[in-house]
């Protein structure tokens, strides 16, 4: 099993979400970060002052597939999160040992 | 694993090392190459409600785990086309809001921990949540950079 994890747009959220359901993905966990990567954030103003923005919120969604689907499930995220512009996001991919599902005690791919 | 400790003491025995007065101590020595060797680091990351966050943290506290970190999130999985009531308001199809809890333990209390969580956060209805389980290849502690399992 692999975890995907992506750090994307809030606004492109719903959209990568029906892509992946329409993927046969079945679940997802969706956590609101901060974060900066190659842009290290910008220049705001505001009120006349200038603030440095260094860490700029991101949605990160977490999603858990079965080895085949990781790659299905990586393009599906960078096509329809992908805007071109800078802040785009990044994708991980762990491996993942094992899955308990909690009200069933099944694990590994049933738990999917 | 063994076979490197045991290889530890006959390297000491003989003494081998530059330090002869660490021979006389070797069964602490073996101890801690032990440890060191045997250290396999596992993250587990649980997806519950929040109504089950302290007894899951109690029941951790109780199995002798110490230390977790909590984040809300919001997520969905096999209930996603049945509404579900939450606090008084119903959600739809959507993202339903929950706690992800993230505990780092050694390899050998792994399955304990995973089994003391399903049991804390189980309530039998569809929605009470995953248990992921993944391998850490390094754990420091901040503050004084001890890492591996000295930093768990």
């Amino acid at each position: 099993m692999k975890k995907v994890e992506a750090i994307i747009r809030h606004f492109k959220l719903e959209e990568v979400k029906d892509a992946l359901t329409e993927a046969g993905v079945t679940g997802m966990t969706v956590s609101e970060v901060r974060g900066f990567g190659r842009q290290k954030g910008h220049k705001e103003h505001y009120r006349g002052a200038e603030y440095s923005v260094d860490f700029l919120p991101k949605a990160k969604m977490e999603v858990v597939v079965g080895d085949h689907q990781a790659k299905l499930v990586i393009d599906t995220i960078i096509r329809t999160a992908r805007t071109g512009q800078i802040g785009d996001g990044k994708i991980f991919v762990t491996d993942l040992e094992e899955m308990v599902r909690i009200r069933t005690g099944e694990s590994g791919d049933e738990a999917l | 694993m063994w076979l490197s400790s045991v290889k530890f003491i006959n390297c000491q025995s003989r003494q081998d090392l530059q330090q002869p007065k660490l021979a006389s101590t070797g069964l602490i020595e073996v101890s801690l190459a032990r440890v060191h060797l045997a250290t396999i680091m596992k993250k587990i990351e649980a997806i519950i409600r929040h109504h089950k966050l302290d007894a899951v943290k109690e029941a951790l506290m109780g199995a002798g785990i110490q230390g977790m970190t909590v984040a809300e999130t919001r997520g969905y999985g096999g209930q996603h086309a049945s509404p579900e009531v939450y606090r008084g308001a119903e959600y739809a199809v959507d993202f339903l809001p929950r706690v992800k809890v993230e505990v780092l333990v050694d390899d050998h209390e792994c399955d304990a921990a995973v089994g003391v969580i399903a049991k804390a956060a189980r309530t039998g209805q569809v929605g009470d949540g995953r248990i992921m389980v993944s391998k850490i290849e390094e754990v420091v502690r901040v503050r004084t950079g001890e890492s591996g399992a000295s930093a768990l």
